[in-house]
Formats: structure tokens, sequence, C-alpha cells
């Protein structure tokens, strides 16, 4: 027999077609369970769930003194879960809706809710955009709970904490807020849970919607909350004092507060000399420059100030240049964005059919183009850098590739004095944004000499001594006994 | 009051107001004037600037709690405090003028050979403005952020100059009549005054440990590196220095190394472009903050909207002046250095420090007095 409220909870979910009732008869009293069947793990519910139950039963019945049987003998005597928890036949709902097995046995006002939740979970395996030659691979998946125990894994303390909370009303999902708690700052992480808690959204499919909630700044272009999907990142970020946000379904786990310098920063330069993550580090910054100045710069140089160009630059140049029809501004444009549709096209198409896209793009459309006369080497070159030294800081791609655009229409319109005032502009505006009290452009403005070990230059993992000043932790210390030095 | 700069960043602000013209048409102007003994009227100009940074940098630590515009209202009343608020606007307005003419003059000759006044004027104008309205505290993180560029690209340029360029020996040194020294140093004072600025950071600086140290350090650096601009200016061009109006760029044109690399003018450009562009945001920080003031701006509902309002006609009389009553960088230039207002108004507005320090002193006195008066009457 169904009872009457597992009829109308099955109601109030919609009727779904994946929604089960299974009825059970135990030791005289009638059992109904309810649960949606795609979201669990059925050969558990089987031998866990199913076959105790009618077994305590038929040993019921053949002890016919016996007791009529309890919820409290249920859960004490015949379940084999892990998770078992009495709620209220009110909280049902919620329950059923968080894929839980719900136990209603006749005539009790409580429920049992059991979890057994499985669905398919991707292997925590190296993510494709962050490869690494030394360190570990593994990746976050999108599943939240071997998000967590891969957190968790690099932290046997007692000192990691995990607050939980659901967001979205419809699609209620979990999302993890992680800190170790003798290092992160009490108020950043109130500041957090607080943003957090305010969305009243009706769902979030990915952490990225989170984005927006946590910054300051919502228009802006420049990302103002860090991201990763290596677990041994967000460790290292956790022990410089700050808060990880992990966010159901999705492997990309958020961070804050965020500064521009962590984009410089790389896994790779923590496992490798610090000298040549230093080295390394200053060739991002020369990619970055390039990527987003060079075009530009060339464009402002051709139009109006070919005499500052060294003479033998500028004979190359122009032997290059001399029967090209286009502007050198409509040249670069053209170049460009010939190159971006070729990217989203590449990006969008079968890797099978990714190949004939280069070959169309590189050797018919590059090559031919400039044997046509309608492109310039030169230009080509030009983007070709740009567009390769974007990737030196895989994690600025969007924004990079809006700030080339903008300063290519800096350099075609108002020359390099536009290239020079559109970069003060940048880092003026850079400067005034600042997230959960952190100033975005630190170490370097406002100096702090003490960040700057791990900045631009990074110093050996001996001389960091203290974390990061710019984020107000609650310990500063971080290497104490150093008898190595 | 929020403190929103430190004191490393107004020391650097400090030495970023060194540079500009002082790099580019000053040294000409000066030697016009003085002629090799220019050295010394520049001289006269910073022990100037020095004595005014001091009484500046005792009225600004006394003061740490309180805008300017309040500290001139409590000591001389609203009326005067606004009227030394006004002289100080039409200083710095005179100055961001210099800066508009004597910049758009230079990067004609120097890169814009093809580009149109306007253009200059409208990058020059939209980024200070931009500076400006991004607040003080990242205007000053911005120069802050800039400063070791400038710095070290100011330090080589000083270094490859005074180690590869054709010297020559200035002397004999001394042979001009004082008269024209010290003349020459009062009909440009209007280029010096760079540190007169702090005053109208009052209330914003935040003290750390050892603020006299990292100021004085940077100025004294900034100077040092400004003599010596001078000193191989003067040694390369000796007695044609008068006809070289755009000194950075002409020194890198003497510079051996360079012309082997190729012509790398554009870096001397680059460099004075960056500091016009951050000179003209101090600039425009001044002149706003002291017409905000003026017309208390504050008091009005939507503060935001009317600075703006203010800040659009700040430009709008500049424009107004740079097209039709200076034309050009020379009618500017003649009114400027040949007549008698824009000194004399110089010579007023610098002795506002004098003026805020004596005020600091007898209001101390009197503290000090009432303090002793109120201690016997316990006693």
């Amino acid at each position: 027999m169904v009872f009457s409220e597992v009829e109308e909870l099955k109601k109030q979910l919609n009727s779904s077609m994946d929604i089960v009732v299974r009825e059970v008869s135990c030791g005289g009293r009638e059992i109904n369970l309810i649960f949606v069947k795609s979201m669990i793990d059925e050969s558990f519910f089987i031998s866990g769930i199913l076959s105790p139950i009618i077994n305590f039963g038929s040993r019921q019945s053949k002890i016919s003194s016996g007791k009529p049987f309890t919820i409290d003998n249920l859960v004490g005597e015949v379940l084999k879960t892990m998770e078992v928890k009495k709620v209220s036949k009110q909280e049902a709902k919620d329950e059923l809706a968080s894929n839980k097995v719900l136990l209603f046995l006749e005539g009790e006002e409580v429920v049992l809710s059991i979890d057994i939740v499985k669905f398919p979970v991707r292997l925590p395996s190296e993510p494709p955009t962050s490869a690494v030659l030394k360190g570990p691979r593994e990746g976050f998946v999108e599943d939240l709970k071997t998000n967590i125990s891969l957190l968790r894994r690099r932290f046997s303390s007692d000192k990691l904490a995990i607050k939980e909370l659901k967001i979205g009303r419809a699609s209620q999902t979990k999302v993890a807020i992680a800190y170790v708690s003798n290092i992160a700052d009490k108020k950043l992480i109130c500041q957090v849970q607080k943003r957090l808690e305010k969305i009243d959204i009706d769902g979030i499919v990915d952490s990225y919607y989170l984005v927006s909630f946590l910054q300051n700044n919502k228009s802006s272009i420049f990302k103002q909350v860090g991201s990763s999907e290596k677990p041994d990142i967000v460790a290292s970020k956790l022990l410089e004092g700050r808060v990880a946000i992990l966010v159901d379904n999705t492997p990309i786990v958020l961070t804050v507060p965020f500064i521009y310098v962590e984009d410089l920063q790389n896994s790779n330069d923590y496992y490798s000399l610090s000298n040549y993550a230093s080295y390394v580090r200053v060739i991002r910054i020369l990619g970055l420059i390039f990527a987003v100045l060079v075009p530009g710069t060339y464009i402002s140089l051709r139009l109006y100030h070919y005499n500052i160009v060294p003479i033998n630059f500028l004979i190359t140049i122009s032997n290059a240049t001399v029967a090209i029809p286009l502007t050198p501004f409509l040249e670069i444009v053209f170049i460009l964005v010939l190159f971006e549709i070729l990217y989203e096209v590449s990006l969008r198409l079968p890797s099978y059919l990714g190949l004939a896209t280069s070959v169309v793009g590189a050797l018919i459309l590059g090559d031919t183009g400039v044997k046509a006369g309608l492109i310039s080497p030169p230009g080509v070159m030009i983007i070709a850098i740009s567009i390769i030294a974007v990737y030196t800081i895989p994690d600025q791609v969007d924004q990079i590739n809006l700030l080339r655009a903008v300063f290519i229409v800096l350099g075609g319109a108002l020359g390099i004095f536009g290239v020079i005032a559109g970069v003060i502009f940048v880092i003026a505006y850079l400067n005034s944004i600042d997230n959960f009290g952190v100033a975005y452009l630190a170490p370097y403005s406002p100096r702090i000499s003490q960040d700057l070990k791990d900045a631009l230059i990074k110093s050996n993992i001996t001389k960091m001594k203290l974390r990061p000043k710019s984020l107000h932790t609650k310990n500063k210390v971080r290497l104490k006994n150093d008898e190595n030095n | 009051m929020t403190k929103t700069i430190s004191a490393r960043q107004l020391s650097l602000v400090a030495f970023i107001s060194v540079f500009s013209l002082k790099l580019t048409v000053l040294p000409s102007l000066f030697y016009s004037k003085a002629g090799i003994d220019a050295i010394f009227s520049l001289f006269i100009i910073m022990a100037f600037d020095f004595l005014e940074l001091l009484l500046i940098f005792y009225v600004l630590k006394r003061n740490q709690d309180i805008s300017f515009y309040q500290f001139l209202s409590n000591k001389v009343g609203k009326f005067f405090a606004k009227l030394i608020l006004l002289a100080i606007f039409s200083y710095y307005f005179f100055k961001m003028l210099l800066l508009c003419s004597g910049g758009y003059n230079y990067a004609s000759l120097a890169i814009f050979k093809e580009a149109p006044r306007h253009l200059f004027l409208f990058i020059l104008l939209v980024s200070s403005c931009s500076l400006y309205l991004f607040k003080s505290r990242s205007y000053a993180r911005t120069i802050e952020f800039f400063y070791p560029i400038v710095a070290t690209m100011f330090v080589l340029f000083v270094g490859i100059a005074l180690f590869t360029a054709p010297l020559q020996d200035i002397r004999p040194l001394l042979t001009t009549p004082a008269q024209n020294i010290f003349e020459s140093s009062f009909m440009f004072s209007v280029l010096g005054g760079n540190y007169l600025f702090m005053l109208l950071f009052m209330g914003k600086i935040k003290f750390g440990k050892n603020p006299n140290k990292t100021l004085f350090g940077h100025v004294f650096f900034a100077w040092a590196l400004l003599m010596i601009f001078y000193i191989i200016d003067y040694s390369i061009f000796k007695y044609t220095a008068v006809a070289h109006p755009h000194a950075i760029s002409e020194i890198i044109q003497y510079l051996p190394l360079p012309s082997i690399l190729g012509n790398f003018d554009w870096i001397a450009v680059s460099f004075m472009l960056v500091l016009y562009i951050l000179q003209g945001g101090l600039f425009f920080y001044c002149m706003c903050y002291s017409l905000n003031k003026v017309f208390e701006v504050k008091k009005i509902e939507k503060m935001g909207a009317v600075s703006k309002v203010v800040l659009g006609f700040v430009n709008l009389l500049l424009l107004l002046f740079i097209y039709f009553v200076f034309p050009t960088f020379s009618d500017l230039r003649e009114f400027a250095f040949n007549g008698l207002f824009v000194p004399i108004l110089s010579t007023i507005v610098m002795l506002v420090p004098i003026i805020c320090f004596i005020l600091e002193v007898l209001s101390k006195g009197k503290s000090l007095r009432k303090l002793q008066h109120l201690k016997a009457k316990k006693g």
C-alpha cells in the first residue's frame, strides 16, 4: 500500500518518471521507500537497504513473540548504510529533491533519509589547461565530494574548514567554502559567506556564475576572482590565506582575494628552481606586453612615427609592405579577424576537421594572402607573435584579446601617444580595483616589499618566511625553525 | 579622514612632479637669461623648493586629520581660504597650460610631425582627467607603479650620457651677473614650486615609520638626477644650449651608443609622454580640488556629478586659453616668462607654505600657552 503522504510527495516532485516508490511489508508493518532511481546506487539499494529489511521482516515473523519493530531498530540493526538521519515529513521533500532515499514506516511521524547517491563521475585527471612537467597531475572533477576529498588529502590536520551552503532556488547547487582556520582572515570568510548567501538566483550551473557576485567592479573586463582546476594550486592558495569556493558539478574552483600577479605564477614555478621560475615569469610578462601592445605599436609606427623606426627596420618593412593595398590599420585588423574566425571554428570543429582548418588557415589563407599581395609578411608576423604570446598567461586570454583590440584602435587613431595613454589608463584602472580589501596590483602598487619575494621574481622557499602581507592573514608566519639556513 | 596615500607614494609623486618641462624647454630658457650659470638658477629654485618642502612637511605632519581647506578655514577664515585656493587654482592652471602647449611643442617636433594639436590635447586631457577621476589613491598607486620604470630609464639615460657623450668643460662659472641668475629663477618660478601639491593631500596621507627618510630620499634623488641632466646638457651644447629647446631628445642624438643601435629617440619621447600624463593628472587634481572647495561642491547633492561639471569647466577653460588666448607656444612663453603676471602669481602661491607654517607655529604657541594656563589653574 502506498501511503498518502508518499503519493503527495511524488506529486510535489511533478510525478517524474524516475521517482520510484517501493512497498515492503515487514514484521506486520508497511514500509514505503521512495527515491530517484537515476541518482542512487541501485545495487547498494538492494544489498544495503531492501534485502536487510526483508530479512529482518522474515526473522521477526519467525519470532512470533517479537515486539513490533521501530524506526530505531531499522537505524540501529537493519540498514547497512553510512548516512541515515531522521527527518520530519515537512523536510522530506527537500531530502528527496537532493536524491536521498526516504523510508516511511507505517504509523511513524518521522521519516528516514538514507544517502546512497551515485551518479557517473569522471576520475581525477590532468586538466588540459594546466598541464605540468613536474608536480601532481590530478585535477578537480565535477563532483563536489571528490573535490573536497582531493583537497582534504593535502590537509591531514584539523585546520582545513569547509562550510557548505546551497545556492539556486531551482538548482539547489551545493557550494563549499574552504579555508585554513588558523590562517584565513575571519573578516574575509564572513564577507565571502555573506556575498554567497545573498545570491537569490534560480540556479547556478558552473562556478563562473558566482564570479560576478564576488567581485566589486562587476562590469570590469579584468578577472577579480582566481580560478584553478588543480588541488595543489588551491591548497597552496589556502595556505597563503585565501578562501576557496567549490561548486558542485564543476571542476573549476574559485579563490579570493585575487591579485593580478597570481596569473603570472604557475604551479611549475614551485616545482622547479626559483631562479628559473623568475626567468620564466619575466618571459611571461614580456609575453603579456607583446600580446597586448605589439600590434597597436606597429600600426602607430607605420602610420605616424616611421621617422623613429631604425632605418634598417624601416627599409625591411617598407619593402615588404609597399604593394599592400590596405592601410596598416586595416591590414592588421583583417589578419586579426581572420585569425579569430579560424580560432573559433577550430574550437568547435571535431578534431579530425581541426587539422583541415589549420591547413586552410596557415597555408591557404596565410601563404596565399601574402603571395597575392593582400597582406604583408610583417603584418602576419606581428599578429602571430601577439597571438602566440597570449598563451604565456593562459588565464588572461579573454582580457588580453580585448585589450589587444583596444590598443590596435588606439594605435591606429592616436599613434604612440594613444598607446602610452592607454597603458597609463589601464594601470590606473587596475589600481582602482580593490577586492576584499586587497589592492589588485599588489605587491607593486602599493609596494609591499615582503610580498615581492613571490611576484615577478621568485625567491627560494626558505626565504619566504612570512605569508603575503596583502592578504591580512591571521597567522603571519609561514616558515618557523629554518635550521637549514 | 580616510587615509588614501602612503608617505612613500607621496614622495614618489614628489619625485615625478620635478620633471617634464624641466627636461625639455627649461634648460634653454635658463641659459637665455643666465648663460652657463643657469645651473645656479636651478640651484636657487631647488633651494627654495627644499625650504618649501620642509615647511609643508611640518604643517602636514601636524595636521593629519583635517583637509587643507579645513586647515585654512580654521586659521584664516573661509573667505581667505577660498582666496588662497583660487590663487592655487590659477597657478596650476598656468602650469597645465604650459604642459599642454609645451608638451605639444615638444611632441610635434620629436614624434608627432603630422599630428594636429587637437589630437595631442585630446589624449593628454582625457588621460589626465581619467587619472583625476580614478581618485587620489589610484593616482598615487599609478605613480608608484611607473616610478621604477621612469627612474630606471632616467638613471640609464644619465649614466649612458655621462659615460659616452662628448662632454665639454663648462667652466669658468659665475661669469654672469648675479642679477641675471636671480632674475632667471624668478622669471621661471612657475616651473618650480614642485611640492605645493602636497598641501592639497593634507589629511589623506598615512605617515608610516620614517616618513622623512622616504620623502627626502626621493626628493634628493630627483634633484640629483636633474642637476646632472643640466650639467650634461650644458656640457654637450655649451653656448648653443639656448638653441636646444628639446633637451632630452637632443642629448640622445649626441649619444654614440644609442645611435649605433638605431634611432632611439622614441625612448625619450615615451618617457616624456608618460611624465606629461602623470603630471597632467596631478595638475587636474590640484585644480579640481581648489575649485571644488571654492564653490563648496560638497554641500551640493550628487557631489560626483558636480565634480565632473567642475572638471568639464576646467577643460573648457584650458581649451579656450590654448586655442584663443595663446594659440602658439611662443605666445604662452612670451606671456609666462617675459611678463610679470605669472612670476608674481607664482611668488604669491609659493608664499602659501610659508604662511601656513607661520600660522601653524602661532597656533602651536597659542595652544601651549592655553595648556600652561590650564595646568596653572589646576595646580
